[in-house]
């Protein structure tokens, strides 16, 4: 089942009206059946996974006694073997990039959701929940497949508080709208059909201007995708009475990489803020090893291989290198541009690097070999050599 | 938008102006979607798979 699809609308249509017209006590139990019969459908092996995760999960995360930590550590540790297993075998070659379905259906993001259940298990956050409450969280239709990792204690609340609302539910509908207008009007249609139509018209031996509007159509179609997609996962939690967290706040118009890091991709960010970010720098205090720790486990969490652990360590240079530039600006005591065109062109200036910095970036993620990546490099930024 | 057209349009203008224009996003997605939709997963976007209509053969 597409997302774009006739099919995908009449089933979404269904499960909500079928989720409001049940009893209250009984729709939460219509979620886990209906998402467990969507994963079962679509990818079996992913349905076994989840039911596996979410029993070690809870059962080893509950167990309590003397002995807690470890039984913690030991579920979180047979989670991160599972997904490091499918993050290493499954793509090992360039041919491998054809293959449709890569890893279990949305592995990555559940598997990151229990890491937090246990970590937060672990610090004794945790409200008290029944094991369903714990179900209905992790098999969570809109969030499987896509994302955002949405945190428990907030799904808990709503998952207490939520009632039938015509607001929410228009607000729902109106997001599903918007999301569908970025992934089908403005990322298919508009920057991957039409702009590809045009860079295909394009003199094939202009390398530099292909691969530049190459770049500028890969970032734009990536993020116009995920957040529409992210849109449509929004909606259709408020479709349910839930609101889960946002995942992109404009992006593309922040004025450094810091930043486009604050509001990209949101819901992994925070969680490797907390979970890897924060833990490092108690541990070591030192920032550079915990943001360039924190940029591995975001590009290793894509994939493990090259040219992602590439993208994370040159993601984690350009933060390292524009904290130390706001260090020697603040020690230099250097003015600030004046309010008017000067220091509107030096913002819009900025917006416009960051986009490039974070475009080529994904032209490195893209490439599927080292070589691939320096002949990229050469083209785009060396192109009289 | 619509808090908005509510404060400076009269009667229910805001309300049919609205509705316009959901319409016409529906008309767009739907035009739209008949084109070969790429599969998505998050930073390797795949070749196209599906359009609205069914399985989209190349």
């Amino acid at each position: 089942m597409h997302f774009v699809s006739l099919i995908w609308f009449a089933w979404l249509a269904g499960t909500v009206a079928i989720y409001w017209i049940v009893p209250p006590t009984w729709r939460d139990l219509w979620l886990i059946v209906i998402s467990l019969a969507f994963l079962v459908v679509h990818a079996p092996e992913s349905a076994l996974l989840l039911v596996c995760f979410t029993l070690l999960t809870f059962w080893l995360g509950n167990k309590g006694g003397r002995h807690s930590g470890y039984r913690i550590a030991l579920a979180a540790g047979a989670i991160f073997g599972v997904l490091l297993y499918y993050k290493i075998t499954v793509r090992t070659s360039p041919e491998d990039l054809v293959r449709e379905v890569l890893i279990p259906m949305g592995l990555s993001y559940y598997s990151f959701r229990c890491f937090h259940y246990l970590l937060e298990r672990f610090r004794g956050t945790l409200p008290a929940h029944t094991f369903r409450e714990f179900l209905s969280y992790l098999l969570f239709l809109p969030t499987l497949v896509v994302g955002p990792i949405h945190r428990f204690k907030p799904f808990l609340d709503d998952h207490h508080t939520k009632r039938w609302r015509s607001d929410t539910l228009s607000e729902g509908m109106e997001r599903i709208l918007y999301g569908y207008v970025k992934v089908a009007v403005l990322a298919n249609f508009l920057f991957s059909t039409q702009m590809g139509r045009f860079i295909g018209s394009i003199n094939p031996q202009a390398t530099t201007r292909i691969l530049y509007l190459e770049m500028v159509r890969g970032a734009m179609n990536l993020y116009l995708q995920f957040s529409g997609f992210s849109d449509i996962a929004i909606g259709f939690a408020l479709l349910l009475g839930y609101r889960v967290m946002e995942n992109f706040n404009n992006p593309y118009g922040q004025r450094n990489i810091a930043d486009f890091w604050r509001s990209w991709h949101m819901s992994l960010t925070s969680w490797c803020r907390d979970y890897v970010y924060l833990p490092m720098i108690g541990l070591t205090r030192n920032p550079y090893v915990a943001n360039i720790t924190t940029f591995l486990v975001i590009g290793l969490w894509h994939e493990v291989s090259v040219r992602f652990l590439v993208w994370a360590l040159y993601h984690a240079t350009g933060v390292i290198i524009w904290r130390e530039f706001q260090t020697l600006k603040r020690q230099l005591r250097l003015p600030r541009f004046p309010p008017g065109i000067l220091a509107t062109a030096a913002r819009a200036a900025s917006i416009v690097l960051t986009f490039h910095f974070v475009g080529f970036g994904f032209t490195i993620a893209r490439q599927p070999t080292l070589a691939a990546m320096c002949e990229s490099f050469r083209v785009l930024f060396l192109f009289w050599w | 938008m619509y808090g908005f057209l509510k404060r400076y349009l009269p009667g229910p203008m805001a309300d049919v102006l609205m509705a316009l224009w959901y319409v016409l996003l529906i008309l767009t997605v739907l035009y739209c979607a008949s084109e070969p939709q790429a599969a998505f997963r998050y930073l390797m976007l795949e070749a196209p798979d599906a359009c609205l209509w069914g399985a989209y053969a190349p």
